[in-house]
């Protein structure tokens, strides 16, 4: 430490001769001189080393010890500083490099989000980001306090944010807010059939049935009311009062479903020998500097394929430095044919998907399938034979 | 009563009351590190100076460091260092 103050504050190294040196040592150390490396050339002669700000005293207290004195160098960031004196362009680079070094260990280049559970970090990046904070924000110049306001009204689903800048990485902290509960509907309701059917089995835990199993119905017939009335005791069928409930149940049936699909016989294909052409783009702080020309009007009819090489830590930390490389296939214009093996079985898949999508928790017992193919397109049907809970909740009018 | 019996006085009192000499009574203080560096903490100054032997003032005695190569490695006002091969020290 002390070293690295003598070096700050510099150096110079006299050489001191006279009859009584050891004289010349304690006028200095009573002067309150610091002296240190003495180096005893000979008899009556010495070099010693002191701080460059005490050189003037020290040849004053040297003839008052009948010394003489003669500087032989100096050291230290002052004499560095003026050796420099005549190299503007290395004080420049020097300057600069020392600003740049002073500007850049404050420019956040790393953030990370923390505390997030059902909230996205991308989708608290892009906010952030929107907001004006992100990687190349200058990290002394961001309002923490306002930055959280802002976010906290514009992201509804965050309770608390807080944003931890030290030296290039920001983390920001959050809390979710607690999810609103679910209320439950207790609204007055009838169950009706949402899928024409023959029923199989009824369960219904409120509510009065109005089918039975075995009987046929339609898309939209009540199957369990929401109304319940109350008859007298006589036997007169004398309704005294009714009551409106929320119907609940589940009704299986055997419905008969049919769902097509079409796909046109003929499209635009890649041209596996189209040009291609490749571009190379340098990201600094999130800015992207390209170095191709304009590429829109390759855009429309290429295939467009970009690579991104970003500059990371040891830790896998990402940093906003990264090279993009962007490479574009040319498409053909001449429409090819399709496959149609290849056409039919992506409309089966699609078909089956949603069939097993309407059924939900029912069972698919039986299908047919039906292709067509007409003025170039293909068209495939599929007809389903299905067992499922049929019954959906209609709130009744007040 | 001298200074120098004052001094001696201060010594034995702070002996007495396990107080430290060099506080109470001004002593030096002086510290050998193995047989190449003597530290001095209190000095008076350098009565004389050699390569084989330097003599420093701590007041009531006088310090004789003898050796070979001795050097002035750093002094200020209170304390002084002064490296080389140490063969000996006596108080005067």
């Amino acid at each position: 430490m002390r070293r690295a103050i003598n070096w700050l504050r510099g150096t110079v190294t006299l050489e001191v001769w006279g009859p009584f040196l050891e004289r010349f040592f304690n006028i200095c150390a009573a002067a309150g001189l610091g002296l240190w490396d003495v180096e005893t050339q000979e008899e009556h002669r010495a070099r010693v080393t002191l701080a460059l700000w005490d050189l003037r005293r020290a040849g004053k207290l040297a003839e008052k010890a009948g010394c003489e004195t003669k500087e032989v160098g100096r050291g230290g960031l002052p004499a560095l500083i003026l050796s420099c004196r005549r190299r503007y362009g290395m004080a420049a680079g020097l300057i600069a490099l020392t600003l740049l070094f002073g500007v850049l260990s404050r420019v956040v280049l790393v953030v990370e989000v923390e505390g997030n559970e059902t909230v996205s970090t991308w989708e608290i990046l892009a906010q952030l980001q929107s907001e004006g904070f992100g990687v190349g924000s200058y990290g002394p110049g961001v309002d923490v306090r306002a930055l959280s306001n802002r976010m906290l009204m514009e992201m509804e689903e965050l309770s608390l944010l807080t944003v931890n800048i030290s030296g290039i990485r920001a983390t920001v902290i959050v809390r979710e807010a607690d999810p609103v509960p679910e209320v439950a509907d207790e609204r007055a309701a009838d169950l009706a059939a949402a899928q024409d059917g023959v029923i199989v089995r009824l369960d219904v835990t409120e509510g009065r049935t109005v089918v039975e199993e075995g009987q046929a119905v339609l898309a939209g017939e009540v199957l369990v009311s929401g109304l319940l009335t109350h008859e007298l005791g006589d036997g007169s069928g004398t309704v005294w009062a009714t009551q409106q409930v929320r119907a609940a149940g589940e009704v299986w049936a055997l419905t008969r479903r049919t769902l097509s699909a079409a796909t046109p016989l003929e499209a635009l294909v890649l041209d596996e020998n189209g040009a291609v052409t490749e571009g190379w783009a340098v990201e600094i702080l999130g800015n992207r500097l390209n170095f191709y020309g304009n590429s829109s009007n390759l855009d429309e009819r290429c295939d467009k394929i970009t690579m991104q090489y970003p500059l990371t830590l040891s830790d896998g930390t990402a940093l906003p430095f990264g090279v993009w490389k962007t490479t574009w296939q040319s498409w053909s214009d001449e429409p090819g044919a399709i496959d149609p093996d290849w056409a039919e079985g992506l409309l089966r898949e699609s078909l089956t998907e949603r069939l097993e999508a309407l059924v939900g928790e029912g069972e698919v017992l039986s299908t047919q399938w039906e292709v067509t193919a007409t003025d170039g397109a293909m068209t495939v049907t599929l007809t389903a034979q299905c067992l499922e809970n049929i019954a959906r909740t209609v709130v009744l009018e007040e | 009563m001298g200074e120098r019996r004052w001094g001696q006085f201060l010594e034995r009192t702070a002996e007495t009351f396990d107080l430290p000499a060099d506080v109470v009574a001004g002593a030096p203080r002086m510290e050998l590190v193995g047989s190449r560096e003597f530290w001095m903490e209190g000095h008076r100054g350098i009565l004389s100076y050699g390569e084989e032997e330097i003599h420093i003032s701590g007041g009531r005695l006088v310090v004789c460091v003898r050796g070979s190569g001795l050097e002035l490695r750093s002094m200020n006002a209170n304390t002084l260092c002064i490296s080389g091969d140490i063969s000996g020290l006596t108080l005067e």
